[in-house]
């Protein structure tokens, strides 16, 4: 869906033109002069604007010089903790400077963080270790105990160690990584049980990020407010890289939740804001009233729909800020689509906007023929910001990866003016909040307990204008309900997020004439 | 609001029901001391879909400080809280027939 290619905006018209180049089979629109990999870009930053404040969290504030310095002490601790270039390290890290730096220092080093979901389960980690086979295990101390218990005998190095942010230099630290070369893992649940691992690459991170410097016209006064985890590839993408491209900040939020955001957007002078619905949602019903934060100019958000009742709120609330709806996957590095809503104007039902700077978007039918605009079929996403493929699985990344287009498991249509709208997911997922609960997984889970036969997990409404998890099952004769055991089981194998809120105990599971489970109306009946 | 194990305080039926109503938590596992998120298995989205639930019924609490109500037993002392502060009785939910 290529069409006239507008001037880019702001600052990423420096990056630009966007020119083709090859790459994974095919050919996309590459910005030209882009840094090409997060040590550069950071290197390129530290030259250009070293005494401007990189990063404000918790643990410290560091210019661009001081966060270089920092990345050579914790590229060097990696390879000094005994990673070697090429090797994955396991990081369980919470809201804080570490996590904000392996990014950098990966690329720096030449190493791979497998990023830790800290909401998931123990045996859920497990699970992703043994996959990747990390050379290192690193854990602050809130999550040391955790690590350990999901890496058996294994040793789990402290952060500090691990990770120094001073002291170190720079010889030794190898920084031939290119920028294809897999910077970080982020899982997500297969329909297999078996952890899929999206390989983040530099190439994809910095034209994900040079799509939103363009789109959000962001420039160098750009301070924004991370508030969402940063394992997910949301801030990875929208915010620790976007800033170094412009020379803006970022601001890893103390408190990370809704009601304390009014304050800490008005503390920091923040103009940016990345969040998903449910999170948004909080924020207009709890935070404090008062006047809206001064300098706040953008908003994007993705993951999940956005209750009109909500962005109707926020307009209300904040009435200066720009809100941007974004279609994207962790394998596109963040943006696909985006969206400006204009307040009081209604788009249509699943508008997810235009392909973003350098993103083409089709629409494949079931037999893998290309349709024509306005017809509904599987979205398929092309362009440098989409992921080479998945950790050590040739198999799955050929399948989701074919000649450069990623299919995203969304059904839905390209129209004649190239905007996208999502129809239904192929995939079976729920949208709790920022995290995606995959159902086959929780029906694993539950069919482990003895006396369940069969499982079905739907998404429902929650009272919040999001979904919820819930439950059917068939019990073996003469066995009872025990819905607590149940939830318990969920939630120790994969979190409390993908704990159901109701199971009813069913005697069959309504099927389609094709046999498959019939969701929609379990969705109808057992809400 | 921290407690002894002397001072629990009886689940009130129509929290029991909320509870029951919402996520499906039988009253048996209503322990005072049972922690909503570790013991019940509550998100933190679950949490605040239970005070939006509660505060239809009168009951806000305030979301400024999520570790006061960390147990079952926490939510009982804001319901009493509210109730002798002159909120109406809690009218009954209606008890869902599954689970």
């Amino acid at each position: 869906m290529t069409g006239t290619i507008p001037a880019l905006r702001a600052a990423a018209a420096r990056y630009g033109p966007l020119v083709d180049e090859p790459y994974l089979a095919t050919t996309v629109r590459g910005f030209a002069n882009r840094p090409r990999t997060l040590d550069a870009l950071l290197r390129g930053a530290a030259a250009r604007w070293p005494d401007r404040a990189a990063v404000v969290a918790p643990a410290a504030t560091l210019t661009y010089a001081e966060l270089d310095r920092a990345v050579d002490a914790a590229a060097a601790g990696l390879l000094g903790a005994g990673a070697a270039a090429g090797d994955r390290v396991a990081v369980a890290l919470g809201h804080d400077l570490p996590l904000f730096v392996v990014p950098f220092a990966c690329s720096r080093a030449g190493v791979t963080a497998l990023l830790l979901n800290t909401t998931l389960s123990p045996a859920q980690w497990a699970g992703q270790l043994s996959r990747a086979r990390p050379a290192l295990l690193v854990a602050d101390t809130a999550h040391r105990d955790r690590l350990a218990q999901a890496a058996g005998d294994r040793a789990v190095v402290p952060a500090d160690a691990a990770l120094p942010l001073s002291g170190g230099d720079r010889s030794g630290v190898d920084t031939g990584a290119g920028e294809d070369a897999a910077l970080a893992l982020i899982a997500t649940s297969g329909t297999t049980g078996v952890p899929k691992m999206t390989t983040v690459t530099s190439r994809g991170l910095i034209h994900a990020a040079l799509a939103y410097v363009d789109l959000l016209g962001l420039g160098d006064d750009e301070r924004t407010l991370v508030v969402l985890p940063l394992y997910y590839i949301g801030p990875l993408s929208a915010q620790t890289t976007t800033m170094p491209l412009v020379g803006g900040c970022s601001i890893v939020a103390a408190d990370p939740r809704p009601v304390a955001a009014p304050a800490l957007l008005a503390r920091h002078a923040v103009t940016h804001l990345d969040a998903v619905p449910a999170w948004l949602g909080l924020l207009v019903r709890d935070a404090p009233a008062g006047p809206p934060p001064p300098h706040w100019r953008t908003l994007i958000y993705g993951g999940a729909p956005m209750p009109a009742e909500t962005a109707a709120r926020l307009h209300q609330r904040f009435p200066d800020v720009v809100l941007y709806d974004v279609w994207g996957l962790s394998e596109t590095h963040g943006p696909a689509t985006a969206v400006r809503l204009t307040p009081g104007a209604a788009l249509p039902a699943g508008t997810v906007g235009r392909p973003v700077a350098g993103v083409d978007v089709r629409v494949l039918d079931a037999t893998g023929g290309v349709q024509p605009a306005g017809r509904a079929g599987e979205l398929q996403v092309r362009g440098a910001n989409v992921t080479p493929g998945y950790f050590d699985d040739p198999a799955l990344s050929a399948t989701v990866v074919r000649d450069g287009w990623l299919s995203t498991g969304d059904i839905g249509a390209v129209d004649a003016d190239g905007s996208v709208r999502i129809l239904d997911r192929l995939k079976d997922v729920i949208l709790r909040g920022g995290t995606n609960v995959f159902s086959v997984e929780v029906e694993q889970v539950l069919s482990t307990a003895p006396e369940v036969v069969e499982a079905a997990v739907y998404g429902v409404p929650d009272g919040l204008g999001g979904e919820a998890v819930a439950a059917a099952v068939v019990l073996a004769p003469g066995a009872s309900l025990d819905a607590g055991e149940l939830r318990r089981r969920v939630g120790a194998a994969i979190g409390v997020h993908a704990v159901p809120r109701r199971i009813v105990r069913l005697d069959a599971l309504p099927r389609n004439p094709t046999g498959k489970i019939d969701k929609r109306r379990l969705r109808t009946e057992h809400p | 609001m921290t407690h002894g194990p002397g001072d629990a305080p009886a689940i009130d039926p129509r929290l029991a029901a909320a509870l029951h109503d919402l996520f499906g938590i039988p009253a048996a596992d209503l322990r005072p001391d049972a922690e909503l998120e570790r013991d019940l298995q509550l998100d933190s989205l679950s949490v605040v879909e239970l005070q939006v639930a509660l505060e239809r019924l009168g009951v806000r609490i305030e979301p400024d400080d999520p570790a006061q109500v960390r147990t079952v037993g926490d939510l009982q002392r804001v319901v009493d809280t509210a109730i002798a502060a002159g909120v109406p009785s809690l009218p009954p939910l209606t008890l869902s027939d599954e689970a």
